[in-house]
C-alpha cells in the first residue's frame, strides 16, 4: 500500500502551527498600514489590482 | 558542519518566494490590463477574475518545474495556506459588523437559513457516497458559507489534508467563474428584481470577488446586497469552525478513554479566524480610514493571488485522480442544490417578508 505523504504530526503542524505565524503577519500589514495612513508617504503597491 | 538537506530546503524556500512574489506582480498587471481593455471596449466588467488568472498561471509554471525537475526544489516555498489565511485575516477589515446588523436583517436570515440547509444536504449526500469525513466537512464548509475561506477554516478544524484542501479549492475557483457570468443572465432572462437578484447571487457563489463580480454585471443595488448577503455569510465563519471542531472531537476522533475538553477545542480551533474577526471588530469600531480598508483590501488581494498562483503550482491531476469522481458528484449536487434553494430562499426573505 501507498504510504500517504503527510505523517499526522506534520498534518498538525501544517494546519495548526502556522496559524500563528498567519496572525502575526497578518495583524503586522494591519499596522504598517495604519501607520502609513497617518503619514503622508505614498505606497506605490497600492491600487494595482482593478 | 552545513545541514545540506536543510540548506537546500531553505533555498528553495527563498527562491520560490521570490517566484511568487514576482507571479503576483504579473498577476496583479495582467488582471488590470485585462479589465481595463474590457472597459475600453465598452464590455463592462471583466469575466476572467484574477483567482482563474492565478491559478492558469500557476499550472503553465507547474509544468515547466515538473519538465526541468525543479519542482520539489521550490516545493517549500508554496506555502497556499498561510498566503490564504493573511488574505482572509486582511480581508475582516471589509467586514463591518454593525453595518450587517444595520442594514442585513435580511441578509443575515437569508445567510442561517442557506448555511444550514446546504450544509447539511452537503453532508448527507457525502455519507451516502461514502467521502471521507474530512473532505466532507471541508466541502460542505465551501459551498454553504463562503468558498476558499471557510474551506480553510474548515480544514484546520478538522485537520484535513493538504490535497483535500487544493481539491475543494480548485472546484471553488472553477465553479465561481460560470456562475458569476451565468447567474445576472438568468436573473434579467427571469425579470427578478436588483434586490432579489442580489441576494440570490451573494446566497449562492462561493466567492466574494466573483459575488461583487456577478452584481456589478447586473447593477448597483444588486451589488449591494449581494455584498450584504455575502458578508453575512462570511460572518458565520467563526461559529461553524468552532462547531465542527467541537463535533470532530466529540464524535468522530474520539478515543475510548479520552475525555473531550475545552482544550482540545482551542489546540484545534483555527487561529486565523480570531486575527479575522479581532481585524472586523477594529473596522466596525470605525477605527481604519476608507483608504486604510481600500489599501488593505488591495494587499489581501495580493495575498489570495500568492495563494491561488500556489494552488496551481501544486495541482497534480494524478493525485487530484486518486480521489475519484464520488466528491465531485457531491460537489456538483451541492452546489445546483445551494442555486435553487437561494433563488428560493431570496424571492421569500426579499420579495414576500420584504426586508
Amino acid at each position: 500500500m501507498q504510504q500517504d505523504k503527510e505523517t499526522k504530526n506534520q498534518l498538525a503542524y501544517r494546519t495548526l502551527g502556522e496559524d500563528w505565524i498567519s496572525v502575526i503577519i497578518g495583524l503586522a500589514i494591519v499596522l504598517v498600514v495604519f501607520l502609513f495612513s497617518i503619514t503622508s508617504i505614498p505606497w506605490p503597491l497600492f491600487g494595482v489590482f482593478a | 558542519m552545513i545541514d545540506r538537506p536543510n540548506a537546500s530546503k531553505r533555498l528553495g524556500l527563498w527562491i520560490g518566494l521570490v517566484m511568487i512574489g514576482i507571479a503576483a506582480i504579473v498577476i496583479a498587471e495582467l488582471d488590470a490590463g485585462i479589465s481595463a481593455w474590457f472597459k475600453g471596449q465598452g464590455l463592462g466588467k471583466n469575466p476572467l477574475e484574477y483567482p482563474l488568472i492565478a491559478v492558469a498561471l500557476g499550472l503553465l509554471v507547474n509544468g515547466i518545474l515538473r519538465a526541468t525537475r525543479t519542482h520539489a526544489t521550490l516545493e517549500p516555498a508554496m506555502k497556499t495556506e498561510l498566503f490564504l489565511k493573511i488574505g482572509l485575516i486582511l480581508m475582516g477589515a471589509r467586514l463591518d459588523i454593525t453595518q450587517i446588523l444595520s442594514q442585513g436583517a435580511g441578509g443575515l436570515i437569508q445567510a442561517l437559513i442557506m448555511v444550514t440547509s446546504v450544509f447539511f444536504f452537503t453532508w448527507w449526500i457525502g455519507t451516502k457516497l461514502r467521502v471521507n469525513e474530512q473532505l466532507k466537512a471541508v466541502m460542505a464548509s465551501a459551498v454553504s458559507i463562503c468558498g476558499v475561506s471557510a474551506a480553510i477554516a474548515a480544514a484546520g478544524a478538522v485537520v484535513a489534508k493538504k490535497k483535500e484542501i487544493t481539491y475543494v479549492t480548485a472546484l471553488v475557483i472553477f465553479t465561481a467563474i460560470p456562475l458569476m457570468v451565468a447567474m445576472p443572465w438568468i436573473a434579467q432572462a427571469l425579470g427578478l428584481p436588483a434586490d432579489i437578484a442580489g441576494a440570490w447571487f451573494g446566497g449562492n457563489i462561493d466567492t466574494t470577488a466573483a459575488v461583487v463580480g456577478a452584481g456589478t454585471i447586473h447593477g448597483e443595488s444588486a451589488q449591494a446586497v449581494a455584498t450584504v448577503v455575502k458578508m453575512s455569510q462570511n460572518a458565520l465563519i467563526g461559529i461553524a469552525t468552532f462547531l465542527l471542531a467541537l463535533y470532530f472531537i466529540v464524535r468522530v476522533e474520539k478515543k475510548p478513554d479520552e475525555k473531550p475538553s475545552a482544550f482540545m477545542i482551542w489546540h484545534r480551533f483555527p487561529k486565523f479566524v480570531l486575527g479575522f474577526v479581532f481585524v472586523s471588530i477594529l473596522a466596525s469600531f470605525g477605527i481604519f480610514s476608507t483608504e486604510i480598508v481600500s489599501a488593505l483590501k488591495t494587499l489581501s488581494k495580493w495575498a489570495f493571488a500568492m495563494a491561488f498562483f500556489s494552488i496551481g503550482l501544486e495541482l497534480s491531476v494524478r493525485e487530484l485522480g486518486k480521489m475519484g469522481w464520488r466528491p465531485l458528484v457531491v460537489y456538483g449536487a451541492a452546489t445546483v442544490f445551494n442555486t435553487v434553494l437561494a433563488l428560493g430562499v431570496a424571492w421569500v426573505v426579499f420579495g414576500t417578508l420584504g426586508f
